[in-house]
């Protein structure tokens, strides 16, 4: 577990002439923090960023007390201990349950493998599905083992990128509060993208809108409802949905 | 700073991978510049002439035939309902199994006053006749049509399907005739795509030797080989591979500047035309119209060197048909297998780099397959020659030829002509793996090599086969590439049949050239099962 501090993030694609620019941004130890913004904000390529995927033009990010990317160093992601969770589980599809969960388990020490693997499988219910293809499951279980295989490596931050997208109402419900569950028990400091504002309502501690590549507001769901700091955080806030 | 830090091991691959394929190709342009010519004078005034009337005529000629049965096959598979039609859409392709160097010979048996056509005729009906001399130009453009249409065939009978099956559908509502649809509609759209295929077709007439050599006609190709070991003129050699590859370098650009700016693509997915339905005397026509071409590039050939082994098998078997056979498949084997190894780590590594100009890398991985093989030759040997005398010796490794005249140069030849015949199913294989696959496992801690054998490579391996296969044919037909560089005394199934029918004892070379041939069946049969089982 560590925090998350981006600093003067600038990251331009030259296709489409999109700019990302984060002046600064926080995630606290343990935090929840969600990416509120349309399509094309920025949030993905914020948490590609982060996770080492895209490599931005300038600014420092800082996991904890490690500098993973400045002027001078730039961290491959394999090197960064961070769990990514895409939208689509990018699960490996040739590998059964119990190997996809394993996959990354390698850079824990021995002795605690065995441990935190049952303790996390416990956690995802996922203990009757281990000799299964992911084609085989629902679209809830095969987001548990994607969930699964990035938490089994006690990943210094968490980053989930649209988790209840593609879901309907009563599914996206249930699947809050388990996740909701899930990180608080492991105390995993997460950020997690989304474009439904009422995603970061149900799970968030600390909301970021994001708006055309910039950062709008931060702040809790009762600081954004009450101070909305201009008109657009406002309708979002109201319609509950971007 | 972003530069050196987007600068790690798989840009460098890539920029190796390109820059070794692309070495042979330019070098030729840099001997331009230096050296003498003592037979130029003589080419250019006696031999130019005709090696590009002679090449001319011959692209022209196949361009027109192949049009004429490879669309109108295509068509018919197509859109019509006859008998066989089902069996006909396969095997129309088989003819692409006979190396043109093959069907040449059975050619010249096949109408010969004592070949089996001219003795059936003599014995059976009493019809007296010198036979047919084949062994001209119109011979030459009738042979290589026949065993190299399918290119058109199979370019057109999938734009056929794919590109206008909804709009051909659309016209037919509309109520014109199918004549006139195929006129209006289906060929204007599916140009492009036959364009292709015709160029495929010119690729591989300008690549042509043993055939043309055969036949006596004097090419660009056989011009370069007379250049270097009859005239012994490398430069000479060079001066006509410089010129042969400009033509082939316009020709590339004019086939890309025929596709414009048009979108071809009428959006809608596959979807098979609804076929007509033929009357009784029409369905005849059309099953005629589809075998005549099959029996010509396939059949015909097959029977004469058929005919032939009966009575040469034994004395080829005594030879050493066997050592041959184990040459040619290890040499293919190692070919196909750097070739696919290279393309993984091209593809593997351009994905990485998240670089979107990659479609750059994959013209530049198949230039080599558009190059003829006399001129490629050429330049793999500038390219040792100038390793071996420049480089090797001024770090005093070695004071001779180590890698001239080695297997080394010859299979360096073999990954720059066929790349591009496995990196396409390779990185069409890549494209089907969704790259979040290896993010997802960098995030987790694991190196992109390791993701490469643990996630990429398991998930590829039907491509990989497929590459692996249809390389290693390539490689067991090549000829004119493997006459020039292989090591002293090294023969191939190809080089054999090359050698026994020009020392006039064709029969010999039937048994040899059948192995070729059943080889290159097995990829054709594979392929075709698979479609099977997707239908």
């Amino acid at each position: 577990m560590a925090n998350v501090r981006i600093q003067g993030i600038y990251h331009r694609y030259i296709v489409n002439s999109f700019e990302l620019n984060i002046e600064h941004l926080e995630v606290g130890d343990g935090q929840i923090v969600a990416l509120i913004g349309e399509s094309g904000c920025g949030k993905t390529t914020l948490l590609r960023v982060i996770a080492g995927l895209e490599c931005p033009s300038k600014g420092s990010i800082k996991i904890g007390d490690k500098d993973v990317c400045n002027q001078s160093i730039f961290l491959p992601p394999e090197k960064r201990n961070v769990g990514l969770v895409f939208q689509d589980n990018a699960l490996f599809p040739h590998l059964t349950v119990k190997k996809n969960i394993e996959f990354g388990i390698k850079n824990l020490a021995i002795q605690d493998r065995k441990l935190h693997f049952e303790e996390i499988l416990e956690l995802t219910n996922l203990g009757d599905f281990l000799d299964r293809y992911p084609h085989e499951l629902s679209g809830g279980q095969q987001q548990r083992v994607a969930l699964a295989r990035a938490l089994v490596c006690k990943p210094n931050v968490l980053l989930l990128d649209e988790p209840f997208s593609n879901m309907d109402e009563p599914l996206k419900v249930k699947l809050r509060a388990e996740i909701k569950t899930l990180i608080t028990n492991t105390k995993t400091t997460t950020l997690l993208v989304s474009h439904d504002i009422r995603d970061a309502f149900a799970v968030a501690d600390s909301i970021v809108i994001l708006r055309d590549g910039k950062i709008e507001q931060v702040g809790t769901e009762q600081e954004l409802k009450n101070k909305p700091q201009n008109n657009y955080v406002q309708e979002l806030v109201n319609t509950n949905q971007v | 700073m972003n530069f050196k830090r987007n600068l790690n091991s798989w840009t460098i691959n890539i920029v190796l991978i390109v820059f070794l394929i692309s070495i042979p190709i330019f070098i030729i342009y840099t001997g331009l510049l230096g050296g003498d010519s003592p037979t130029w004078d003589h080419i250019t005034y006696n031999l130019l002439p005709q090696y590009i009337a002679n090449t001319t005529a011959l692209a022209i000629g196949t361009v027109v035939l192949t049009l004429c049965f490879g669309t109108l096959t295509a068509w018919l598979v197509a859109a019509y309902d006859f008998p066989l039609r089902r069996q006909l859409s396969w095997l129309l392709v088989l003819p692409l199994t006979i190396p043109t160097y093959i069907a040449a010979y059975a050619y010249s048996g096949l109408f010969e006053y004592t070949g089996p056509i001219f003795s059936l005729l003599r014995n059976n009906f009493g019809i007296e006749s010198a036979g047919i001399n084949v062994r001209n130009i119109y011979g030459a453009i009738f042979v290589i049509s026949a065993v190299l249409y399918p290119y058109v065939y199979i370019a057109a009978r999938a734009s056929f399907l794919v590109d206008s099956g909804r709009l051909f559908e659309a016209a037919r509502t509309l109520g014109s005739t199918p004549f006139s649809n195929f006129w209006r509609i289906v060929l204007p759209v599916s140009r492009p795509a036959i364009v292709a295929g015709l160029s495929l077709v010119v690729m591989e007439v300008l690549n042509e030797y043993g055939a043309v050599k055969y036949y006596g006609i004097s090419t660009f190709t056989t011009g370069i080989f007379r250049a270097w070991f009859s005239l012994e003129d490398l430069q000479a050699a060079i001066y006509l591979s410089a010129i042969l590859m400009t033509f082939v370098f316009t020709l590339i650009i004019a086939e890309r500047l025929q596709r414009g700016r048009k979108q071809f693509k009428s959006g809608s997915d596959s979807l098979p035309l609804g076929r007509y339905k033929l009357n009784g005397s029409q369905k005849y026509l059309a099953l005629a119209a589809c075998i005549i071409p099959f029996t010509a590039g396939f059949i015909l050939p097959i029977i004469q060197l058929l005919y032939w082994a009966t009575f040469t098998f034994g004395k080829v078997i005594r030879d050493d048909i066997g050592k041959l056979i184990a040459n040619s498949f290890s040499l293919s084997f190692i070919a196909a297998l750097i070739c696919v190894i290279a393309s993984v780590l091209l593809v593997y590594s351009v994905r990485l780099s998240r670089n979107n100009k990659s479609e750059i890398f994959s013209k530049i991985a198949s230039l080599g397959y558009s190059i003829p093989g006399a001129a490629m030759a050429v330049g793999i040997m500038m390219t040792t020659l100038f390793i071996d005398q420049v480089f090797l010796r001024s770090i005093n490794l070695s004071t001779g030829l180590i890698l001239t005249g080695s297997m080394f140069a010859l299979l360096y030849a073999y990954v720059v002509r066929y790349l591009a015949v496995g990196y396409n199913p390779i990185d069409s294989g890549f494209r089907k793996i969704t790259l979040s696959l290896t993010e997802v496992s960098q995030t987790l801690g694991v190196s992109p090599l390791r993701s490469l054998f643990s996630i990429n490579l398991p998930l590829l391996k039907p491509a990989l086969w497929s590459a692996l296969l249809l390389v290693f044919v390539d490689v067991m037909k090549e000829l004119p590439l493997t006459l020039i560089l292989r090591p002293f005394n090294f023969e191939t199934l190809a080089t054999r049949a090359f050698r026994y029918a020009n020392d006039e004892m064709v029969p010999e070379s039937a048994p040899v050239s059948l192995v070729i041939i059943a080889t290159a069946l097995i990829p054709i049969i594979l392929l075709n099962r698979k479609i099977n089982q997707v239908q």
